[in-house]
């Protein structure tokens, strides 16, 4: 499926959960608009969009002489092979992790790691990717905390600790 | 005129000149590394901007927005590497340039083209913000939400190729920006029970989050930029003998780019193009042209940092932004707790002032620093994507959110990173959403306020002229967005055919 398909459909869905939830909207005789009135303009819009693009998608599809589909005939495992030696996927799921890391492990550590493991996405040796790592995330640090003031997550299970 | 002094007194101390200097010069650094926007750096800079003084703030921010628009220039011109996209254009003509041993002239020419579009543009700036906002001293709530509708009408058929994937974005985008608590029902929509959902989206965060870190989701993508600076800079000399006769693609192209840049959304890169096409068409050698005219690099140069200028009009004036880096701006405007429009100009004269003359020095800084330094900021064109992709991931993910001290920030800048990779990978456009994050609350707020009013009905939007004006106008920019995208299909069709 390709990214245009996979936004019309995740649209239609959330146009779709959007606009029956606007039917429990309480509604109020002081204001005729209504707190529902933009959410379901904004639904009804996104769906009729998405939809159009859509069938128009899949009917261009079919016009066109139809090209052996890579995804469709590679085997599961390779596919899974694919998956796993893609930088994208892996760079999305250490910055889904990130988040976690920062509540647990503290801001400091956790972007140690994280700059760490992007870096080796992109092949650097650890002797570069280990040292560059710490400075950023310490640069980053002493910047928040000491210039900008801001309040940095200490980690929840380095204060269990103690630390 | 003792307020203009006063600014000029704040603009000049010392330190706000080093700092904007030092901001120009990072301008035209991050504007010369590809995959590196104007953009990303004025987003990349806004949460660096919460702890300081609103003067600091915004000279940081305008240095930065200005140099980095010329930055992509140099790249492009002396290694056919666009810093940032509106640069495409000038490498057509800059670039040939270059290889016919001319890199310093084009440089020449493209700094000082640079410097006189911004230069004109301020001039826009400074005559036609003022009277506008007064002018939006006599809006109501009708007229705020017919301004506010435009605005993303135009966005929606002019910001991507078709003008479908605009409704979506902006539907999106309203849908995003209506999460939270309702301000005039004083009820949650689309909260699901999540305590954080209340306070709703947040603008910066989420802004910062699909145009930069799902720019550093994108450079994951991509390989190593490899090249090899060519040619020396310089050529100030010859650029300035060439003045007469580029005067006139300058001054067309500045105004071009004033009045692209005052129309939201429109961009950067529609003025270069359009300017260069200009300059193609008047031209008495248009064969020349795609190897190495320099009408060419003077019309794209001239267009894009006559943008500049023209964007804050209306961002300034009705807080409107006219483009993806006056909606940062407007985003950090907003983390200051300033309101853009009359209230500004009225309780905040002092910074208006500031704002105009940071916009005036920065694009003078450009001629300086850009001729001097072109040669070194284009060795930052080199730099590995190991080192470039992790610190813009973490500094646009960390950056956006740690202000705010709660970790439901760091997860709206990392969803709306997948988001706008996600749509940019489909070629939906980014910026309806952004502009509807913005704009949504003053266009429901304002049209439900309206119908609040007693005697009111849906005719009072169709019987006052400045309300009527937007929605007729509204209406025809989509009209005329649908026609475009017609257009470019059939030529799509005969290239194919």
């Amino acid at each position: 499926m390709n990214a245009e398909r996979a936004v019309c459909l995740l649209t239609l869905v959330m146009s779709g959960v959007c606009l029956s939830l606007t039917f429990s909207f309480p509604q109020i005789s002081a204001d005729p608009g209504g707190m529902a009135l933009f959410p379901r303009i904004a639904g009804v819009a996104a769906a009729l969009a998405a939809l159009i693009i859509l069938v128009r998608s899949f009917l261009s599809a079919e016009g066109r002489a139809s090209k052996p589909s890579t995804l469709g005939s590679s085997s599961l495992p390779d596919l899974l092979e694919r998956i796993m030696r893609n930088r994208m996927v892996w760079m999305i799921a250490a910055s889904i992790i990130y988040p976690w890391l920062i509540i647990k492990l503290g801001f400091l550590i956790a972007t140690t790691i994280y700059v760490f493991l992007l870096m080796k996405l992109f092949k650097a040796p650890l002797t570069i990717a280990g040292p560059y790592a710490v400075t950023v995330a310490t640069g980053l640090y002493v910047v928040f905390v000491y210039i900008l003031e801001a309040y940095v997550p200490p980690g929840t299970w380095l204060e269990g600790l103690g630390m | 005129m003792e307020i203009a002094f006063e600014a000029l007194g704040i603009l000049l101390s010392p330190q706000h000149l080093l700092l904007l200097v030092a901001a120009v010069v990072a301008g035209l650094t991050v504007g010369a590394v590809p995959g590196m926007t104007s953009t990303m750096a004025i987003g990349l800079l806004v949460p660096l901007t919460f702890a300081t003084s609103k003067y600091v703030a915004f000279i940081l921010l305008l240095g930065i927005y200005c140099g980095a628009i010329y930055g992509g220039a140099i790249t492009a011109i002396l290694m056919n590497l666009p810093g940032t996209p509106t640069a495409a254009i000038t490498a057509i003509e800059g670039y040939p340039m270059t290889r016919k041993g001319e890199g310093g002239k084009a440089i020449g020419i493209a700094t000082l083209s640079s410097t006189l579009g911004g230069l004109v543009s301020c001039v826009f700036l400074i005559f036609l913000s003022l009277p506008l906002a007064n002018i939006a001293i006599l809006f109501g709530p009708t007229e705020y939400f017919a301004l506010g509708t435009f605005a993303l009408a135009v966005v929606m058929a002019l910001s991507g190729r078709s003008v479908l994937k605009g409704l979506v974005s902006t539907a999106l985008g309203v849908l995003f920006a209506t999460v939270g608590i309702d301000m005039i029902a004083q009820s949650p929509r689309f909260t699901f029970g999540v305590t954080e959902l209340l306070i709703g989206i947040p603008a910066v965060p989420a802004i910062i989050g699909l145009f930069c870190v799902s720019e550093a989701f994108r450079m994951a993508e991509n390989v190593t930029v490899t090249g090899a600076v060519q040619k020396t800079a310089g050529g100030f000399r010859t650029a300035y003998k060439m003045l007469p006769k580029l005067w006139v693609t300058i001054s067309k192209s500045s105004l071009i780019g004033t009045f692209i840049g005052v129309l939201p959304g429109i961009g950067a890169l529609m003025a270069s193009y359009l300017s260069y096409a200009e300059a193609k068409r008047v031209s008495k050698t248009p064969e020349q042209f795609g190897k190495g005219a320099p009408e060419g690099v003077c019309a794209s140069e001239s267009a894009n940092n006559a943008v500049t200028g023209g964007a804050l009009v209306p961002m300034l004036a009705l807080g409107i932004p006219g483009d993806t880096n006056t909606l940062m701006i407007l985003g950090a405007m907003i983390v200051h707790g300033l309101v853009p429009g009359p209230t500004l100009f009225r309780e905040e004269p002092s910074l208006v002032y500031v704002i105009f003359g940071a916009v005036v020095l920065s694009n003078l800084l450009i001629l300086p620093l850009g001729l001097s330094l072109a040669r070194h900021i284009a060795k930052f064109a080199l730099i590995d994507r190991k080192y470039l992709m992790p610190t813009v991931a973490v500094l646009a993910i960390t950056g956006a959110s740690i202000g705010y001290g709660h970790i439901y920030y760091f997860w709206i800048s990392i969803i709306f990173g997948l988001i706008g990779y996600l749509l940019q990978k489909g070629d939906f456009p980014l910026l309806p959403i952004a502009m509807a994050l913005i704009l949504e609350p003053l266009i429901e707020r304002n049209f439900r306020s309206s119908l609040m009013l007693p005697d009111a009905g849906l005719e009072m939007f169709l019987s006052r002229p400045i309300t009527l004006i937007c929605i007729v106008m509204a209406v025809l920019v989509i009209w005329f967005g649908i026609r475009r995208e017609r257009r470019l299909a059939a030529d799509v069709e005969i290239v194919r055919s």
